[in-house]
């Protein structure tokens, strides 16, 4: 009995030394990954080939470890790959997308690591197609992130991960920084996702392309966005330009900064304004059976260029000003409304608007959106200000 | 394991009655104890005995003279080299003895002679052995049982000097010294009132260390000084030589690596906590005397921080704390991003990371551990170096930790940044005791987040404030302000109130009629 005290502390000290005994048998097991062993994904694109199948394609940085990686910056990584390592492409195909990615990973010596991922790239006839496969892939595996862009190609993804820039590392980097200029449309996978729950699973993506330009008759590509594409019911039902694609974004009011050349009524000459700091307000009403949407866009204005005889420093001309500007940004809104209305594609969140203020008639016809959205009525209120008509006359 | 277990009972009543002797022992000083020696009447009894015990101790110097002209070599005064003021000795006890004509045996004549301030009388041969080690000299005489020790000590000290391991910019640059009478001076310098009281106790079967027990009568909780007290009776040792000792027993948990007593060489600082209600250990022979109770905030409270004003003060300790958590977790941070969550750093920082561990041929860890190992090597390697080679070990140093390891591609510039800032962070810690155990801990958390990636971090770092939770230092909770939560005791945590906003003691003062601080 006066042995029990001893035999306890057996108990524990054999209880932790077989611990770390089982330890050391499942080093195996564990999910650690080193960096060396991963090849880092920045953007991957879907596209279908002629017998229906997925090609997909990976954008990879390869780090060239350059003999001295002190402060120089890698001045190895020559032979037109960018200021710092380079990029592979590479591509691979199979039935799915998974098949196809994992077609990849047999040809490539590391792990394909997407936690880096930042851009998605259907190529136009995967969107077509197979929008509903490339969402569900794209959320259900687990290294994607929910902020990963994603784009649709003007014709294929592929051409768009095999594009050089000149300013950025890789053609991810431009795409991911294009959404945050201007007021380009920027979509991750989050935001698809979320839209995508509306009826009829209303999406708007941003359509992106390469263009060979020729400048002084040197051939140079640039990156291009074209607009957006529209999907209804995972189908493309068309496509509407980047100006139209303002509308969509001042009544997501997520509309950044963009100049617009004003006419100005009797005069020769434009007056470029510049909008910014953008609020907009949608409000819904129904009035006698009729669905009706109100849009209130507000804020400033700033003259960057005055190419007609007028003198801003008149508040006459600046009330012409904020006139067209507001006649411009209500003709976009509605051009954009009504293009999404025939497309019958609520890409607007119109319905969002009217569950929130008036949720007992829209749960009546919720089922039947389709046939309510095309009707709806949108009236435009601007209030933008010539905040700033420059420091000259 | 039976047996061992009965050897240790048989044990116990010898170290009962060596227990006594030792209480009698610290009693010394007050004499009457019965079971040593009476000093015998006869002086050459007494010569011989004395001499025996200190046969083979050179530095004995002895001294054999007569008093009056009746008889010869009456008197005999012994004392030991370099310990007391000969010339001292000399000039108040030698010639006013040698000048006495006549002499009858008795004495007060003799005493009457002296003029030293401090003299005692002596009636056991422990009592002439202590004073003697103490640095008194002794004078025995013929035919009376009584020896005389005599107040003159003179021990070799260092002067006062800057407190090197807590050095500040702005505050007393006053250090405690290696004499534990200095030092209570320092502190009596400090505190001018009676209730400021030091008790004396000896300490050491071989080396009999004068310890003092400093505190603030009727600030400190008399249960708290019960309690050290008990807890210093109950050690036996056969040597106190620095309080690092000391410190090891006192300690509410032996095991843990957290350091349960403050360790200061800065009088201030002692005195500051004493005013606090805590209790002060002064050592004999060491300049680090132990103030307890101590709590976690110790590790971000620097001696500087009363004499700064508070804004700074708060900012700093925000920092100091921030520092301790990077000089904790800081490697293995970068173990569990670099080898589980490489999608947790932004795409451009990952990507130069990429490029520049590329070369590396060992993983994150392994790569980590070298980096660390070297730098503890480092540090180890600067401290006990002699003064004149130690810049040569920072400049090997900065080669090793530097662009020399990158350029020869065992490690990654990451790596060399995350080590350094680790390095730094850990000498922010003000203690350097509690530094160190920031550092060690290092290392276990390295090695789960390695296996587990931020699981095994966030794991090993709830192990460790559940050990901090349970931890106690002469039983007040170590996170005390936090955890418990006490709203008073916050205002000198990792914020510091204005000083005339802390109106309350610290929660461990005891005593509710004096919690107030007085106006």
């Amino acid at each position: 009995m006066f042995l029990l005290p001893y035999l306890l502390k057996i108990k524990k000290v054999l209880f932790i030394v077989s611990l770390f005994c089982s330890f050391s048998v499942m080093t195996g097991c564990w999910d650690q990954r080193e960096l060396n062993t991963l090849a880092l994904v920045t953007a991957s694109s879907f596209d279908l080939d002629a017998n229906n199948n997925v090609i997909a394609t990976v954008q990879i940085f390869t780090p060239q470890g350059t003999s001295s990686s002190g402060g120089s910056g890698g001045s190895g990584g020559s032979s037109g790959t960018g200021a710092q390592g380079s990029n592979l492409v590479i591509s691979g195909k199979g039935s799915t997308i998974s098949d196809a990615v994992n077609n990849i990973e047999t040809r490539v010596s590391r792990h394909l690591f997407r936690g880096q991922n930042a851009v998605i790239v259907f190529g136009h006839d995967f969107a077509k197609k197979r929008l509903k496969e490339g969402l569900d892939y794209a959320a259900r595996f687990y290294e994607i992130k929910e902020r990963t862009l994603i784009y649709v190609a003007k014709d294929h993804g592929v051409d768009l991960l095999q594009y050089r820039p000149n300013i950025e590392r890789n053609s991810a980097d431009v795409m991911e920084y294009l959404t945050e200029k201007n007021a380009n449309l920027g979509m991750s996978l989050k935001d698809v996702i979320l839209m995508r729950l509306g009826p009829n699973k209303p999406v708007i993506l941003p359509i992106i392309g390469v263009k060979q330009l020729r400048v002084k008759g040197n051939p140079e590509h640039m990156f291009l966005t074209l607009g957006s594409a529209i999907f209804a019911n995972d189908r493309l039902v068309g496509t509407i330009d980047h100006h139209d694609t303002y509308g969509q974004r001042l009544i997501y009011n997520e509309f950044n900064q963009t100049v617009f050349p004003l006419h100005l009524k009797g005069h020769s000459g434009q007056v470029s304004l510049n909008i910014q700091s953008v609020k907009t307000a949608t409000h819904s009403a129904i009035k006698d059976g009729k669905w009706i949407i109100t849009v209130k866009v507000s804020g400033k204005g700033i003259v960057f260029e005055n190419t007609t005889n007028q003198s801003l420093f008149k508040v006459k001309t600046e009330h012409k000003i904020e006139k067209e500007v507001n006649k411009r940004l209500r003709s976009i809104i509605k051009h954009s409304v009504k293009q999404t209305q025939h497309m019958n594609s609520d890409v607007m969140n119109f319905h969002g608007v009217f569950y929130r203020e008036h949720p007992d008639e829209y749960n009546k016809v919720s089922h039947n959106w389709e046939d309510i959205y095309p009707r709806i009525d949108v009236k435009v209120n601007g209030h933008i200000n010539v905040y700033d008509p420059g420091m000259i006359e | 394991m039976g047996l061992f277990k009965k050897n240790k009972k048989e044990q116990k009543p010898k170290q009962q009655e060596q227990q006594q002797q030792h209480e009698n022992v610290m009693n010394g000083e007050e004499v009457n104890s019965t079971s040593s020696d009476q000093i015998s009447r006869s002086l050459k009894i007494n010569k011989q005995r004395i001499l025996d015990v200190y046969s083979d101790c050179s530095d004995l110097i002895t001294r054999s003279f007569s008093i009056g002209k009746q008889s010869k070599d009456n008197a005999f005064l012994l004392y030991i080299e370099g310990t007391s003021n000969s010339e001292e000795l000399d000039k108040v006890v030698l010639k006013p003895l040698l000048s006495i004509s006549e002499w009858d045996h008795s004495l007060e004549k003799v005493i009457e002679s002296i003029s030293v301030g401090q003299l005692k009388q002596l009636t056991t041969y422990e009592d002439i052995y202590n004073q003697l080690s103490n640095g008194n000299p002794i004078l025995i005489l013929d035919q009376i049982p009584v020896a005389l020790s005599f107040g003159l000590t003179a021990w070799v000290t260092r002067g006062i000097e800057d407190p090197t391991s807590e050095v500040v910019v702005r505050g007393p640059r006053e250090g405690f010294v290696e004499s534990l009478r200095i030092n209570t001076s320092l502190i009596r310098k400090r505190l001018r009132t009676p209730q400021l009281k030091i008790k004396s106790k000896v300490m050491g079967e071989y080396s009999k260390t004068q310890i003092a027990i400093a505190y603030l009568d009727g600030v400190c909780d008399p249960g708290l000084l019960k309690e050290v007290e008990n807890r210093l009776n109950k050690i036996k040792l056969e040597g106190v030589l620095e309080s690092g000792v000391l410190e090891e027993y006192l300690q509410d948990n032996r095991y843990s690596p957290f350091t349960q007593l403050l360790s200061t060489e800065r009088p201030d600082t002692l005195c500051g906590n004493l005013l606090e209600g805590r209790v002060g250990i002064l050592v004999e022979g060491t300049p680090f005397c132990l103030v307890l109770p101590t709590t976690f905030t110790a590790f971000i409270q620097a001696a500087e921080d009363y004499s700064q004003g508070f804004y700074i003060t708060t900012l700093l300790r925000i920092l100091r704390f921030l520092f301790l958590g990077i000089a904790l977790l800081g490697p293995s941070f970068y173990i569990a991003v670099m080898t589980f969550h490489q999608e947790m750093v932004p795409t451009t920082l990952l990507l130069t990371i990429a490029q520049t561990r590329e070369q590396v041929p060992f993983p994150a860890l392994f790569e980590a551990l070298l980096m660390e190992v070297t730098f503890e090597a480092l540090r180890e390697a600067g401290v006990r170096l002699p003064k004149q080679v130690g810049s040569a070990v920072s400049i090997v140093g900065a080669l090793v930790i530097g662009q020399a390891a990158i350029q020869a591609g065992l490690v990654s510039p990451t790596m060399v940044i995350v080590v350094a800032s680790t390095g730094i962070a850990s000498f922010m810690i003000p203690h350097y005791n509690a530094a160190i155990t920031i550092r060690m801990l290092r290392f276990p958390v390295m090695f789960i987040s390695s296996f587990l990636g931020f699981l095994g971090l966030i794991m090993a770092v709830i192990v460790i404030i559940i050990h901090l939770c349970s931890l106690r230092s002469f039983g007040v909770p170590y996170l005390e302000p936090y955890a418990p939560f006490k709203k008073s005791g916050f205002k000198d945590s990792i914020i510091r109130a204005p000083t005339w906003k802390q109106k309350n003691r610290p929660h461990f003062t005891g005593n509710v009629w004096n919690k107030q601080r007085k106006e």
